[in-house]
C-alpha cells in the first residue's frame, strides 16, 4: 500500500505478468475450452485499489487477460455508503472442435453446396424400388456417391466451430440516505459463433414387398450443419428499496431483450438438385400416398430460436419478529414473455404440392408463409407466457433450543400462446406431407395441433432443528412439493417428504452430522397409453412425472485429531424408484458419491492436502420393440428389454506446498486424476429367435474419460512486493466414446448411411504442457 | 460507546475505542485501513470499530491476556453469525441465513470470511470456488470431467474461471431450493441461456418445467452435460414409434454421433410450422 494525494487515500493492488510456451497434441479446441493460452507475453491480471483515508472515496480496476479470447475488465468506484458506479467487459470462448462441413457458408443463415455437385449426387441416386430384396445390398450408384462425397470431404478446409460471449455492462447504485438505496444495471452480451446442428431424413423401404408395414426399413439421410450463433441479449434491471436493521422492503423491475440476427438456416441438399414429390410403388402395403421416396428435396430450412422480450416486477419484504427470535420474508413476482417471430413457411420444397398434400384443398404454394395463415389461421405464434412466483419463509426461536424453519413457494407458468392446429407438415423439409402428429389419430388426418404447456409448482416445507443437549441437534422435516399441469398427459403430482436428521459436536475438535429424507410421489390423471392424449406406450410413464419413492442419506464428519490435520468424510446416497407396476421406461435410478479430504500441515513450511472423491450411479430402465402382430398390442413381454447404465468417478487430487526458504522461495505443487466409466448392460432374456430384432440386446462397449493435471509453480520473493518464479502445467485428457464417428459413416450403419454427411467434429482429446515464467508485484 | 455488533457476545469489561487498539497493533489497524469495515460509518454504523466485533477490550489491554478477548474465529458459530448479522441483516443477500442449510449446519460466516483478508468479499480464499469445494468435494470432482460450466479457477494464465458458484448460488440463503438465487432452477439457467426463455410453438415439456431434468448442472460424464447419454436418455420417457423403442446397435444412426438429435435437433423446441417432432 502507498499513501497518495498527501495521505489523503491509498493506492495498491498487483500485476502478474507471464511469459508462456503451450505444446498440444490433439484438440487446441478442447484444450482451450473455456480459455485463451496464448504464447509468449502475457500479463494475467493487473488490479488497482485507491481507498479514500480522509477522503469517502473509492477506485477498484480489475484487468486479467488483456487482448486475449478470455478478457475480462472491470471498473468499480464511488463514494463509501453513498453511490458506487462500475463498468465492466467479459468475454467468454466457447470453443467445441474442428471438423470438416462440405457446405459453405459456415456462420452465415445460408448453407449451400454447387450445383454440379448435386447434380453428380442425384444422377447415381438409387430409389426404393430399384434397390431390390436387400436395401442394404453395395450398388454401383451407392459406391458413386460415396466416392464423391469421400473426395469432397478431403478436398474441404476445416471448420472450427466454437462461439464466444462478450458481455458488457454498467451498473449504478445510489443511497439516498443510509437505509434508503437505489439502483439500475443495464448489460449487453453479444454470443457470436457457430455450433453443430444436425438436420436428418430418411427413406423408407419395403424389405418385404407386400410384407407388414413392420418391416419396412429405413435408409438414413442428413447433413451436420454449422448453426450460426448471433444472439444479443439485453438486460435492464431497476430497483428501489428500504433497508433497515428490523424490517427491508423493495422492487425492482427488469426487462429482458432477447435477439436472434439469423433466427433461420438454409441449406442445400447435396444429394438433390431437383425437387420431386415423394412417391409410392406397386406392392408397398402402406398406402398413404407418397410414403416412400421422400428424401428428394433441393433445399431445407431450420427455424432457429426466436427473439423474445420478457418482464418481470418483483416486490421483497423481510421483518424482523423479536418477540419470537424470528424472521419473516417474502417475495412476490410477476413475469411476462413475449415470442411473436412470423412463421416460416411450412417447407422450401415446392414438390410438396398437388396430389401429395392431400388436406390442402386446391392448389396451394407450400413454399409462401402466407399458406401457413390461411391454413391455420396464424401467421405466428403470439407467445405470451405469464408466470406469478410467491415465496415466504419464517424461521424463529422461539424458546432457546429451538429454531423452526417454514417455507412456502408457489411458481405459476402460465402459457397464454395460441393454440394452432396445422392440417399437416412437411417434416426434415422431405417431399411428404404428414397429416398427423405421429399420434393414434394420424389416420383421420387430425392435423398437428399445438399445445401450449403450462403449470403450477408448490412447495412447502417444516423444518425443526432442536439442541438436544448442547452438543447435539436433532433435526425434523417435512415438505411437500406439488405440480398441477396443462395440456399434458398428466394432470397432477404430490409428493410428501419426512425425515430427519443429527448433528453431533461433542468436542471443538469433532463434528458430525447425518440426514435421511423420505418421499413418495403420487401422480393423478396420467392418461393411458396408445391414446390421443397420450401416444405413448401403454405402461410408459416419464420418470419426471411418475410415481416416484425416494431415499436419500447425506452424511458428514469433520475431525481435526491433532492441530496438524483436518480430516473431512462426506457421503451421500439417492435412490429413486418410479412408476410403480408400470413396466417402462426409468425404472430406478441410485447413486453414492463418498469423498474424504485431509489436510496436513506438519510445520510452518510445509503443507500437503488429499482429497478422494468415488461417485457410483446406476440408472434401470426398461422398454419393448414395437411390434404390431396383434391389432391394438404392440407391446409383447418377448420384445422388452432392459438396459442399465453405470456411471463410475474417481477423482483424486493431492498437493504440496513448501516454503523452501521461509519468505522467499515457494514450491506448490499439485496433481488431479479424474476416471469416469460408463458401462452398459443391455440384456433381453427370450431368444433372439423368439423376438423382435429391434428388440435384441446388443453389447455397448464403455465410455471413458480420462483427465490429469499436473501444475508446479516455484516462486521467489525478491522483496516483499516483487516475486519471480516459474511455472508448469501438464494437461491429458482422453475419451473413448463410441458414438464419436468419423465424418463420414457411409455403408457401415444400420441403416446405410451413404447419403449422412457428419463433420467429425467430435475429436475432443488432447495432451498439453505449457511452460512459463513470471512476475508478480504487489503494492 | 462501540456497541456495534457486539452485543452478541456475553464478554466482560467496558470499551476502550480502537485508538486504544492501534497502539500495540498498528500494522494490524494500517491493513485494516482500507478493510470496508473500516468504512461502516459511511454505512450508517458510526460507532463501529475493533470492539464491534472482538468485544470489550479492557480486560485485554489491562492484561495483555489473549484470552481476555473475543476471537470471533474460536467463538461459538451461533455467536459470530449473530454479532455479524447485527449490520448484515440490512443486506437483502443475508436475510434468509437464519434457517438455512449452511446455518443449521452449524457454519459460521468466519468458516468462509477472513473479515482481516484482502480477499474480494473477504473471503478466506481467494479463489471463491475454492473455498466452496473444500467442503463440496464431489462438485470439485466434476471439473475434471468431460462437460462443465466454465469454473475452474483463474489465479493463472492456463486457468478458465469464468464463473463461480454464486454465480447461482447465494450461501446464505435462497428461496429456491439448492439456494439458488433466483425465483427457479430455470430462471437461473435463462440468466446466460436467455435463448431458452421464450414460448414455442412445439414445446418439449421437460425443458419448460425443469432444465435438470436432462442436465446436470455441475459436471457431467456425457456430452452437453446431459443427466446420461443419448439415445437413452431419450428412450426413458419415449416409445411412441418403433424406432424409439429398439434397443439399438453401435452402428445405428440413433445411437452414433449426435443420437436421436441427429433428426431431431430442436430437442428444447421448434417454432417451425413443419417442426411438430422437434425436427426443424
Amino acid at each position: 500500500d502507498m499513501d497518495i494525494m498527501g495521505g489523503k487515500a491509498t493506492l495498491s493492488g498487483e500485476s502478474n505478468v507471464a511469459v508462456q510456451q503451450k505444446y498440444v497434441n490433439g484438440s487446441e479446441q478442447k484444450f482451450e475450452e473455456y480459455r485463451d493460452v496464448q504464447n509468449g507475453v502475457v500479463l494475467q491480471d493487473l488490479r488497482l485499489r485507491i481507498d479514500g483515508n480522509t477522503i469517502p472515496y473509492y477506485l477498484d480496476l480489475k484487468v486479467m487477460h488483456p487482448a486475449l479470447s478470455d478478457e475480462f475488465y472491470r471498473l468499480q468506484g464511488g463514494q463509501y455508503g453513498k453511490f458506487g458506479i462500475e463498468l465492466f467487459y467479459d468475454s467468454i470462448p466457447h470453443n467445441y472442435a474442428t471438423g470438416t462441413l462440405i457446405l459453405s457458408g459456415a456462420g452465415t443463415d445460408n448453407l449451400t453446396i454447387a450445383n454440379q455437385i448435386q447434380q453428380d449426387m442425384q444422377a447415381n441416386e438409387l430409389l426404393t424400388p430399384a434397390r431390390g430384396t436387400n436395401p442394404l445390398a453395395p450398388n454401383p450408384q451407392d459406391a458413386a456417391q460415396q466416392a464423391i462425397t469421400t473426395d469432397l470431404l478431403a478436398n474441404t478446409n476445416t471448420t472450427v466451430f466454437a462461439f464466444k460471449r462478450e458481455k458488457a455492462g454498467f451498473s449504478v447504485g445510489y443511497n439516498f440516505t443510509d437505509d434508503i438505496k437505489s439502483w439500475a444495471r443495464v448489460t449487453n452480451e453479444k454470443k457470436t459463433g457457430t455450433r453443430v446442428i444436425t438436420i436428418g431424413d430418411y427413406e423408407r423401404y419395403p424389405q418385404i414387398p407386400g410384407g407388414p408395414h413392420i418391416s419396412d426399413l429405413f435408409l438414413v439421410a442428413g447433413t451436420e450443419l454449422a448453426e450460426p450463433i448471433q444472439y444479443r441479449t439485453t438486460v435492464l434491471n431497476v430497483g428501489t428499496g428500504i433497508y433497515k436493521k428490523e424490517w427491508l422492503a423493495d422492487i425492482q423491475y427488469t426487462f429482458t431483450n432477447f435477439d436472434n440476427e439469423d433466427s433461420t438456416l438454409r441449406w442445400d441438399n447435396p444429394y438433390r438438385s431437383t425437387s420431386i414429390s415423394s412417391s409410392n410403388f406397386a406392392g408397398a402395403t402402406n398406402t398413404s400416398n407418397g410414403d416412400f421416396n421422400r428424401g428428394r428435396f433441393t433445399m431445407g430450412q431450420l427455424d432457429l430460436v426466436p427473439s423474445s422480450q420478457s418482464h418481470d416486477i418483483t416486490l421483497s419484504g423481510s421483518v424482523e419478529l423479536p418477540a419470537i427470535h424470528g424472521r419473516f420474508t417474502g417475495t412476490v413476482s410477476y413475469g411476462m414473455v413475449f415470442q411473436n417471430d412470423s412463421f416460416l413457411p411450412y417447407t422450401l420444397n415446392a414438390a410438396v404440392s398437388g396430389t401429395n398434400v392431400p388436406a390442402f384443398a386446391g392448389p396451394a404454394n407450400i413454399t409462401d408463409p402466407a399458406t401457413v395463415l390461411a391454413t391455420s389461421g396464424h401467421s405466428s405464434l403470439n407467445g405470451d407466457v405469464r408466470t406469478i412466483t410467491q415465496s415466504y419463509v419464517f424461521t424463529c426461536k422461539p424458546v432457546e433450543p429451538l429454531t423452526v424453519t417454514a417455507k412456502y413457494r408457489y411458481y405459476d407458468y402460465d402459457n397464454l400462446s395460441d393454440a394452432i392446429t396445422f392440417p399437416g407438415y412437411a417434416a426434415f423439409s422431405e417431399s411428404f406431407w404428414r397429416t398427423g402428429n405421429n399420434d393414434p389419430r394420424a389416420t383421420a388426418n387430425a392435423g398437428a395441433p399445438s399445445s401450449p404447456l403450462s403449470y403450477t409448482r408448490q412447495n412447502a416445507g417444516l423444518v425443526v432443528d432442536y439442541h438436544l443437549f448442547k452438543p447435539l441437534t436433532v433435526t425434523v422435516e417435512g415438505g411437500w412439493e406439488g405440480w398441477d399441469r396443462e395440456n399434458l398427459r398428466i394432470n397432477s403430482t404430490d409428493e410428501l417428504g419426512i425425515g430427519g436428521g443429527f448433528l453431533y459436536k461433542p468436542i471443538k475438535a469433532v463434528i458430525f452430522s447425518g440426514r435421511y429424507r423420505y418421499a413418495h410421489r403420487t401422480v393423478n390423471g396420467y392418461e393411458p397409453g396408445n391414446t390421443a392424449e397420450n401416444p405413448e406406450a401403454v405402461g410408459q410413464v416419464n420418470f419426471d412425472w411418475a410415481d416416484r419413492i425416494r431415499h436419500r442419506v447425506d452424511a458428514r464428519l469433520a475431525i481435526l485429531p491433532v492441530q496438524s490435520v483436518t480430516i473431512g468424510v462426506t457421503w451421500q446416497y439417492l435412490k429413486d424408484d418410479y412408476g410403480g407396476n408400470n413396466p417402462f421406461g426409468l425404472k430406478s435410478s441410485e447413486s453414492l458419491a463418498g469423498a474424504i479430504d485431509v489436510a496436513y500441515r506438519p510445520s510452518d513450511i510445509v503443507t500437503l492436502y488429499a482429497s478422494y472423491v468415488q461417485e457410483y450411479s446406476k440408472g434401470a430402465m426398461q422398454s419393448a420393440a414395437k411390434d404390431n402382430a396383434v391389432a391394438g398390442q404392440n407391446y409383447f413381454p418377448r420384445n422388452f428389454w432392459n438396459s442399465d447404465i453405470y456411471d463410475k468417478a474417481e477423482t483424486v487430487g493431492t498437493g504440496v506446498t513448501v516454503q523452501v526458504i521461509p519468505g522467499k522461495l515457494t514450491l506448490n505443487t499439485s496433481y488431479n486424476l479424474s476416471f469416469t466409466k460408463t458401462e452398459f448392460s443391455n440384456t433381453n432374456p427370450n431368444l433372439a429367435s423368439d423376438t423382435l430384432q429391434n428388440a435384441i440386446a446388443q453389447a455397448w462397449p464403455p465410455i471413458r474419460n480420462r483427465y490429469q493435471e499436473v501444475r508446479v509453480d516455484i516462486g521467489y520473493n525478491l522483496t516483499k512486493k516483487l516475486k519471480v518464479g516459474v511455472a508448469y502445467l501438464y494437461e491429458w485428457y482422453k475419451l473413448d466414446d463410441f458414438v464419436n464417428t468419423p465424418a463420414y459413416m457411409a455403408g457401415l450403419s444400420a441403416e446405410n448411411s451413404t447419403k449422412f454427411v457428419f463433420t467429425g467434429a467430435n475429436q475432443y482429446s488432447y495432451e498439453a504442457n505449457v511452460a512459463g515464467a513470471y512476475v508478480s508485484y504487489t503494492f | 460507546l462501540l456497541l456495534v455488533g457486539a452485543m452478541a457476545f456475553a464478554t466482560d469489561g467496558s470499551y476502550v475505542g480502537s485508538e486504544k487498539c492501534k497502539e500495540c497493533h498498528p500494522d494490524l489497524a494500517k491493513a485494516f485501513s482500507t478493510n470496508i469495515h473500516a468504512k461502516a460509518g459511511e454505512y450508517g454504523f458510526k460507532d463501529a470499530g475493533c470492539e464491534s466485533c472482538h468485544g470489550p477490550a479492557s480486560g485485554h489491554v489491562e492484561a495483555g491476556d489473549t484470552a481476555a478477548i473475543i476471537n470471533p474465529a474460536k467463538t461459538d458459530y451461533e455467536a459470530v453469525s449473530a454479532s455479524c448479522l447485527k449490520c448484515h441483516s440490512k443486506d437483502k443477500k443475508q436475510v434468509l441465513w437464519h434457517g438455512s442449510i449452511h446455518e443449521s449446519q452449524q457454519i459460521s460466516c468466519v468458516a468462509c470470511h477472513k473479515i482481516h483478508g484482502g480477499n474480494d468479499r473477504l473471503l478466506a480464499n481467494k479463489l471463491e470456488n475454492e473455498l466452496c469445494w473444500s467442503c463440496h468435494l464431489d462438485v470439485r470432482a466434476d471439473m475434471f470431467k468431460r462437460s462443465k460450466h466454465p469454473m475452474r479457477d483463474s489465479s493463472t494464465p492456463t486457468t478458465e474461471g469464468k464463473m463461480t458458484c454464486s454465480s447461482c448460488h447465494n450461501p446464505h440463503g435462497a428461496m429456491s431450493e439448492k439456494l439458488i438465487d433466483a425465483r427457479s432452477f430455470n430462471d437461473k439457467c435463462y440468466e446466460c441461456h436467455a435463448e431458452k426463455r421464450a414460448p414455442l410453438l412445439w414445446e418439449h415439456s421437460p425443458v419448460k418445467e425443469e432444465c435438470t431434468t436432462c442436465h446436470s448442472a455441475h459436471g457431467s460424464s456425457h456430452n452437453k452435460m446431459l443427466v446420461t447419454m443419448v439415445p437413452r436418455l431419450c428412450q426413458q420417457c419415449h416409445m411412441q414409434g418403433r424406432h424409439q423403442t429398439a434397443a439399438l446397435a453401435t452402428n445405428s444412426v440413433l445411437v452414433f454421433n449426435r443420437g436421436c438429435l441427429n433428426c431431431h435437433p430442436m430437442v428444447h423446441g421448434s417454432n417451425h410450422p413443419s417442426g411438430a417432432i422437434l425436427q426443424r
